[in-house]
């Protein structure tokens, strides 16, 4: 197979940014007054600002994991990047209300139309703070809250603070740490027992200052028998200089409930991907991750489930596609703390040109437990001859109830395949895209269908100019 | 036969000191006082190595799941002398083969009579001998291949206070062409309460050459606590074929370090076995580097582990040439309360086109206690590769219990069966069928303890 450099990735969609004034601004760096500042701003309580400078405290204790993950979280400047950037406009609840350019963004990002199509509710998260946000009327009469988390901690503290860093505790990480500290808009969800939502909650996130750095903060728990799906999305135009995204997602499935979490992550490839996500599984529930990363420079992101009542099941589906510069570390981690609970994970990933794509998983099976599984498939495609493709595991399993089984390989796209393809008259960019696509087929093929469409659009415009 | 060399290498004036002490190396390079100069640098640089280097810690990648708390270097010596009815009971205790090309026994370090080799392949130029006559008689060989290098996959400290303390073991050079069908067989005992040993093994086949060697580690009594640190380095040169196998039988008192590398050269083929049931702590490092085309490496581990043993295996395949292939099979079965780490991570390097690597672990629990740790990892820089890895940890198949039972098979034999079934794919693996149906008995005496 002929190898050749890849082209320049066409990031058209995303690759826009525009001049805004922020009437807030944290300015650079990062210290107690930049937290002060934030807090202040949003208005919050006493106990929350407590939070937020107990995290900074931890943030900076901590070193950077350099020691098991790549050298390049070394090049983030945290003196350089802003932490918190705003117009000051509330979450406005109609599209009418939102100011005119920060809705010309959304409507490039074509999020109204697809509001309008089947969207129960959309939040789009504009730099530091929601823009828009809207739940459908039905849903609201049912109880669903669907808000920011500024508001979601100010008007329902009943419901948000009680697991509110719990799932995911301050110090889980460095990045765990700094967003604690000055975490800003995001989602917060809450869905009443026995409310089954049809149509999936869906949230946009979008950098469009240099420099910045984008610390959203979701929540989403679903009460005793209750579903949902959440999606989001994620764009940032191209700046010179590096640009920070680090969240922190918490999920909780109270019995019975079912929680999907869909994730396409698209960032242009001089962001920084570092994001804490973990989901806690009561008896019976179900939690599920669908992962996909194909854009960022750095992308370190093991979504995890806790599952801590009996007969839970966790899982998590991911596809990584690493092309020239970028690296991939993404991957998966199943705690399992209850009896009869089972697991699945399984990844896909694609390396193109330099890209490296590392695949990091953790499967945790403590003592006492019975009749606990897991099941994890990692298989990951090389194109060119300089991909780069790594698996690091670690299964840990203690007593003769349980059962893993975990299996990996690597291979490259058959050439046999490409020439019968190109015989058949397709170029053969084209038999490459077909083949890669049908890698990831059956892992895409349970996605919801727009954004298995939407996936494999981008997986086309990848792979364009990898050969020939 | 040939004699030993008179000369005693391991020895020291005064047992007293610690290994760890300052004083123990300097009384060591007294006593090695004659061995070459190259030699003696290198023993200087491995004990500031050692000195330098700290112990290991659990948060260290490389010692994942690791108990390091239980490791340590207190209190243990090196031996001056054994007493020789002990040495003769040993001789005759090292009678695992009949049909053998050669024989040297250890104990303590310190060989027992003499080295057991026929004049025929003597004749041949075939170099079989201890480490220690090695050094006087074949320097210019042993300066090559008794480099200090180790697997570095995290024991470097130990690798270095070996290398800074040790001066004998088995020293074999099989010369180009020539092919030898009987294995050679070392004998490495503990005998003595608190000693350390450090057996070193050195193993070259010249081009197109075959040999197989058995390496033997036990202890002569149950309850000595023993600190064992071996280096094996197996060298295979352009289409010879070795096959080198180990049983690690150390008492359950004993903490164990093997730090082993092979290295195969175009077109060879290495095959490696290791049987594991002894030592309480067990540390054993693993690195096959393939670095000629065409050249095949496959390394098979079957361990048995009970109470409250810890066996902490780490592997690594280096593919640095094209066309080469490497399988590795670590199978353990857990009693009690033990626990075992796999961690093995394949690597390709970029020019190492059209290769196949192949790495599998599995775990049987056989208590609800037991625990087993599984890192199996890939890292694949070329892109025209057939690499997989897979780990499984369970227990036995209910489905094929429940099969036998129907059948009228008492469940405990049935469960027996099941478990010398999940050996028996290591130990179909020997060609040796001597040597296979004695890590038969070792293995099923360790399961009936």
């Amino acid at each position: 197979m002929a190898t050749t450099s890849t082209i320049d990735i066409d990031r058209e969609k995303g690759n826009f940014h525009y001049d805004t004034q922020y009437n807030y601004d944290a300015g650079t760096g990062l210290n107690e007054n930049t937290v002060r500042y934030i807090s202040d701003v949003k208005g919050e309580d006493k106990w929350l600002l407590d939070f937020r400078l107990k995290a900074l405290k931890i943030f900076e204790s901590k070193a950077l994991p350099t020691h098991w993950a790549s050298q390049d979280l070394e090049n983030i400047d945290f003196d350089k990047i802003r932490y918190y950037l705003a117009t000051g406009q509330k979450p406005s609840r109609s599209w009418d209300e939102v100011p005119d350019d920060v809705k010309e963004t959304f409507e490039r990002l074509g999020i109204p139309e697809q509001e309008r199509k089947f969207l129960a509710g959309v939040e789009a998260q504009f730099d530091s703070e929601a823009a828009y946000s809207n739940t459908k009327e039905a849903l609201a009469k049912e109880g669903v809250i669907f808000i920011g988390s500024t508001e979601g901690l100010k008007e329902h503290p009943e419901i948000f603070r009680k697991w509110f860093g719990k799932v995911i505790p301050t110090g889980d990480n460095k990045f765990s740490a700094l967003n604690s500290a000055v975490f800003s808009g995001g989602s917060f969800i809450y869905i009443p027992p026995g409310v089954k939502v049809r149509q999936p909650l869906q949230a946009y996130f979008r950098i469009n200052a240099e420099n910045f750095g984008q610390f959203e903060r979701t929540l989403i728990i679903a009460d005793e028998g209750a579903e949902v799906t959440y999606m989001e999305g994620c764009t940032a135009p191209k700046f010179e200089t590096t640009t920070l995204h680090s969240a922190v997602v918490e999920l909780i499935a109270m019995k019975g409930a079912k929680i999907q979490y869909i994730t396409v992550q698209n960032w242009s490839n001089n962001v920084f991907n570092l994001v804490t996500k973990r989901g806690m599984a009561m008896e019976e529930a179900e939690i599920k991750w669908i992962d996909c990363n194909i854009g960022s420079r750095l992308t370190m992101k093991y979504p995890a489930v806790i599952l801590k009542g009996e007969k839970s099941r966790g899982e998590v589906l991911s596809i990584a596609l690493a092309n020239d510069g970028q690296h991939q570390d993404t991957g998966a981690k199943m705690i399992h703390a209850a009896d009869e609970t089972t697991s699945n994970i399984i990844a896909k990933s694609i390396s193109v040109g330099t890209g490296r794509s590392s695949y990091r998983g953790f499967v945790n099976i403590p003592k006492h437990l019975k009749n606990c599984k897991n099941n994890t498939e990692c298989d990951a495609l090389l194109i060119n001859s300089n991909s780069r493709t790594d698996t690091y595991p670690a299964i840990s399993v203690r007593g003769d109830g349980n059962s893993v089984q975990h299996e990996a390989s690597v291979s490259k796209v058959s050439a046999e395949q490409i020439f019968y393809m190109m015989q058949r008259g397709l170029s053969e960019g084209e038999a490459m895209s077909l083949s890669v696509n049908g890698f990831v087929n059956d892992l895409i093929s349970q996605f919801p269908m727009e954004y298995s469409v939407e996936l494999k659009r981008l997986i086309d415009m990848e792979m364009e100019g990898s050969v020939g | 036969m040939i004699e030993a060399r008179t000369a005693d290498l391991t020895g020291l004036k005064d047992n007293s000191v610690e290994v760890t002490n300052e004083e123990t190396f300097a009384n060591h390079l007294d006593r090695i006082d004659g061995v070459p100069a190259w030699l003696l640098d290198l023993k200087r640089e491995s004990w500031k190595d050692f000195v330098t280097a700290h112990m290991p810690k659990r948060t260290e990648d490389a010692w994942r799941f690791s108990n390091t708390e239980s490791l340590n270097l207190d209190n243990y010596h090196q031996v001056s002398d054994i007493n020789s009815s002990e040495e003769e009971s040993l001789k005759e205790q090292s009678d695992q083969l009949n049909s053998i090309s050669g024989k040297i026994t250890f104990a303590d370090d310190h060989q027992c009579g003499g080295v057991e080799f026929s004049a025929e392949l003597k004749e041949k130029g075939v170099i079989w001998t201890t480490l220690e006559d090695a050094f006087f008689n074949h320097s210019d060989i042993v300066k090559k291949y008794f480099t200090g290098k180790l697997p570095n996959l995290g024991a470097e400290k130990f690798g270095s206070l070996h290398h800074a303390l040790s001066a004998n073991g088995t020293f074999l050079y099989i010369p180009r062409g020539v092919e030898i069908e009987f294995p050679f067989a070392t004998y490495n005992w503990t005998s003595t309460q608190d000693m350390a040993v450090f057996p070193h093994t050195i193993i070259i086949a010249e081009d197109n050459a075959k040999v197989s060697f058995v390496n033997f580690f036990k202890s002569m009594k149950p309850d000595t606590r023993n600190l064992a640190i071996s280096c094996s380095n197996i060298y295979a040169g352009n289409g010879s074929q070795i096959s080198y196998a180990a049983v690690q039988d150390w008492n359950l008192k004993t903490q164990s370090y093997h730090l082993n590398t092979a290295n195969a050269n175009r077109d060879a083929n290495i095959k490696s076995i290791n049987i594991n049931v002894g030592s309480a702590y067990m540390r054993h490092e693993h690195h096959t580097r393939m670095l000629g085309s065409g050249s095949k490496v496959d390394t098979y581990s079957l361990s048995a582990t009970s109470g409250e043993q810890e066996f902490d295996q780490r592997s690594l395949q280096t593919h640095s040439a094209p066309h080469t292939v490497s399988d590795l099979l670590f199978k353990n079965t857990l009693l009690d309360h033990s626990r075992t780490i796999f961690s093995g991570l394949i690597r390709v390097d970029e020019n190492a086109q059209k290769t196949d690597a192949y790495q599998t672990n599995r775990n049987l629990l056989l208590s609800d206690v037991a625990e087993a740790n599984s890192l199996p990892g890939l890292e694949i820089l070329a892109d025209d590769v057939k690499c997989s890895h897979g780990a499984t940890t369970g227990r036995l198949d209910q489905n094929q219990l429940f099969y036998m039972l129907s059948r009228g098979i008492p469940k405990r034999t049935a469960q027996q069966l099941m478990v010398f079934g999940f050996f028996e794919e290591i130990i179909d693996k020997f060609d040796n069928q001597e040597l296979a149906n004695n890590v038969r008995g070792i293995i099923r005496s360790k399961l009936h303890k």
